[in-house]
């Protein structure tokens, strides 16, 4: 038994006692080293739930919903569906500002729209319990849910579906509200993420380069913290790494009309 | 009480009215005259079959054979049941038509029941046989308003009865009665040919039909699947688990022969009698033949919240409208989490997820998106797939970043100069416009004809503000701009 082997039977006894590695096993890379090594398993884990959330009180977000964030999901969605086939069951509210997908913008993103059914539900409560059905249905590849206000009951029960349907969820909160337990509040989920747009990086072309995403994982079990700036290029469906950002203000300067908005 | 040629007649009459002279077609004067304190109602024809037809659909706890007979007046409304073969699941006809007899008369209704062999010796037994005294004549009442023919009696029993025992119209009745012939029996004495010259095929027709020596084919309310389960309770269930665990019982009792005949289905209907008489019923569907008892059962899961049990469900009928072929054998649903099922089983069970939430939010809750043929963006995108897969995917990808959000297009008020506008208010927040990149002409579609509204091409911009935001600006008629989507 060589002392690397040794180690990583110590680490997955003190995973166990901390009660974060669940024998999961399958575990998605982002394909982005600096986030992959924040994350204590090498990657996003499978079978369990996810949450990503916009920036509250953002007045973008609440004119135009969490858009970063969605893209961040559906990329990560669309990876699952890639690699595990299978459809991806997209739960929003009817009439809510979220039932406005659109399919070729999330072809755009790496998943196709054949992979897609939407379920509409009537009310937050109801997106819950779809969500809940399609986690413990092993057949799906994936299932992304917008509700505004989830709790820690609601987190729980998600979480638990999961594990025991092995399918990976992911909690998308609508940007745009701050506080009240909320989008922000947390939900018992394995991570959290918070994805907010950035400016990007200007090309010598004219016109607009990959867009660029503050990418914030918020909460992990297990792991610790982090912030990158992370590049998406719709061209090519890639994320990438512009930078690991340090907490505290992001390194552009807000512009004074954004304050007074 | 019934208005018929200028007079107000009586339509129907109770028991208590006939015993003091008042009858049915009676002028109400007349009826007033001979009785004083009689009180009378509107009749309410469709009132009245609408009841029938309610208590034929009852009646389907006994035998999916069930049929009203039309309400004419004098009291020529009626239920028919054909109990062939069910009777032994009662403990026999005898059985049965008292249980029968019992529940209606708990309903609240007076009951006169006939059994025999042929339809039409069951009806006379019915109106002619079966009085409140007659039958069987048990000291406890075991037979009041019961006529139970024995098999192969019709002929010798009819024969004793009035000729209106035969159905016949009210025209053929008066006739025979001028004749003379007032029982069956002298009718049937009668030679045959002259008979139908006279009266016509129908008398001779009803009397053979009566006593079985011509064929009379039933004609239920509702065609009746073959496919039909059905279960009874010894005591009335309430409770929502027990009723799932009869609706399991009931799923495992068809599967051996659905899976007999490769057969899986395709709509479930479920009638769960209570022991007041109504009968709720729990329609559910499926976008491919199952067949998986299991699977079956599950599906009404979510039909069952708020079921009003009432004082608890007596039997329960599970019967599948439509079934198609399935050829494959489903594999069992023990497969560990871990394991990546097949194609076809994941297809398999991913649409039976997906029928269980669309009985809870609706046939249109659960879509998947199909492309159109279409450049312009909001006519690009049709939701109707039932299933998912089946079209090439492909034939989305759109040479043109599109937003992932597609919103209604909202005009924007510009608040400076610029293609597009360097800075503009947009749902009561000013946006800094940063970088930007088109135009991407959208043109009409004028090989679609004349639209109602004809639409003018539209320049397409994508815009990035200071903030990073991406939004979908287009510039419409008399260079006004409207947002129409978000970019991630």
């Amino acid at each position: 038994m060589t002392a690397e082997h040794r180690l990583e039977l110590l680490r997955r006894r003190v995973r166990a006692i901390e009660g974060t590695a669940r024998e999961v096993g399958a575990v998605l890379p982002l394909g982005l080293p600096e986030v992959d090594a924040a994350l204590p398993w090498g990657g996003l884990p499978l079978g369990c739930l996810h949450q990503v959330v916009g920036e509250p009180g953002d007045a973008a977000e609440a004119a135009a919903g969490p858009a970063a964030a969605l893209g961040f999901t559906a990329v990560l969605a669309a990876r699952l569906a890639a690699r595990r086939g299978g459809t991806v069951l997209w739960c929003v509210r009817r009439g809510s500002v979220d039932d406005a997908l659109h399919p070729p913008g999330l072809a755009r993103l790496g998943l196709p729209p054949a992979q897609v059914m939407i379920a509409r539900a009537a009310d937050d409560a109801e997106v819950l319990w779809c969500m809940e059905e399609g986690l413990r249905a092993p057949a799906l590849a994936a299932v992304v849910g917008q509700a505004r206000d989830a709790d820690l009951t609601a987190g729980r029960r998600l979480q638990l579906a999961a594990e025991a349907g092995g399918v990976t969820g992911f909690l998308l909160a609508a940007g745009g509200r701050a506080g009240r337990g909320g989008p922000t509040g947390s939900v018992a989920a394995t991570t959290r993420w918070r994805v907010v747009p950035a400016p990007s990086a200007p090309v010598p072309w004219p016109g607009l380069g990959p867009a660029a995403w503050d990418v914030t994982l918020d909460r992990c079990r297990g792991g610790l913290p982090g912030r990158w700036k992370v590049d998406w290029d719709d061209e090519t469906g890639d994320l990438s790494v512009a930078a690991a950002l340090r907490d505290g203000p992001a390194d552009p300067p807000r512009p004074a009309v954004r304050r007074l908005a | 009480m019934a208005e018929a040629a200028g007079t107000l007649r009586l339509h129907a009459v109770n028991g208590a009215a006939e015993a003091v002279g008042v009858f049915p077609a009676m002028p109400l004067a007349d009826a007033r005259a001979v009785f004083p304190a009689l009180k009378v109602t509107e009749a309410d024809p469709e009132d009245d079959a609408a009841a029938l037809e309610t208590l034929a659909q009852w009646a389907t706890r006994y035998t999916p054979w069930t049929a009203v007979e039309g309400i004419a007046p004098g009291g020529g409304a009626g239920l028919w049941l054909d109990v062939t073969g069910c009777a032994h699941l009662f403990g026999g006809e005898a059985a049965l038509a008292r249980d029968l007899r019992d529940r209606l008369t708990g309903f609240g209704f007076a009951v006169r029941l006939g059994l025999a062999d042929t339809q039409g010796a069951a009806w006379a037994a019915a109106r002619f046989l079966a009085g409140e005294e007659a039958g069987g004549g048990d000291d406890d009442g075991d037979g009041a308003g019961l006529a139970l023919l024995p098999e192969g009696a019709q002929r010798q029993l009819l024969m004793g009865l009035p000729v209106e025992a035969l159905r016949l119209p009210a025209a053929v009745v008066e006739t025979l009665k001028r004749l003379g012939i007032r029982r069956i029996a002298d009718l049937a004495a009668l030679p045959r040919a002259p008979l139908a010259a006279r009266l016509g095929a129908e008398a001779a027709r009803r009397l053979d039909q009566a006593i079985g020596r011509a064929p009379e084919p039933f004609t239920p309310r509702a065609p009746v699947t073959p496919w039909r389960e059905r279960l009874a309770f010894a005591e009335p269930i309430g409770r929502t688990e027990d009723v799932q665990t009869a609706i399991a019982a009931l799923c495992r009792a068809l599967h051996p022969r659905l899976e007999r005949e490769r057969k899986g289905a395709r709509r479930l209907l479920l009638e769960m009698f209570r022991v007041d008489g109504e009968v709720i019923r729990r329609m559910v569907g499926t976008s491919r033949p199952v067949r998986d008892p299991d699977a079956l059962a599950r599906l009404f899961k979510e039909t069952l919240d708020g079921l009003d049990a009432g004082f608890g469900i007596e039997a329960m009928v599970l019967s599948l409208p439509a079934v198609d072929p399935l050829e494959a054998t489903q594999t069992g649903f023990t497969r560990g989490a871990g394991e990546a099922p097949d194609a076809a089983e994941r297809a398999a069970r991913t649409a039976l997820l997906l029928d269980r939430l669309r009985t809870r939010l609706g046939e249109d809750g659960v879509l998947r998106p199909v492309p159109r043929e279409s450049h312009i963006p909001e006519a690009s995108v049709t939701v109707a797939e039932r299933t998912p897969g089946g079209t090439a995917p492909d034939t989305w990808a759109a040479a043109a970043p599109r937003p992932v959000r597609l919103i209604a297009a909202e005009p924007v008020e510009p608040l400076a100069e610029g293609t597009p506008p360097a800075a503009f208010r947009w749902r009561r927040r000013t946006w800094t416009v940063a970088r930007s990149e088109g135009p991407e002409r959208v043109a009409p579609e004028w090989w679609h004809g004349p639209l109602p509204h004809p639409r003018a091409a539209r320049d397409y911009w994508r815009v990035e503000d200071t903030g990073g935001h991406r939004l979908w600006l287009f510039r419409g008629r008399a260079a006004r701009w409207f947002v129409q989507g978000v970019f991630p």
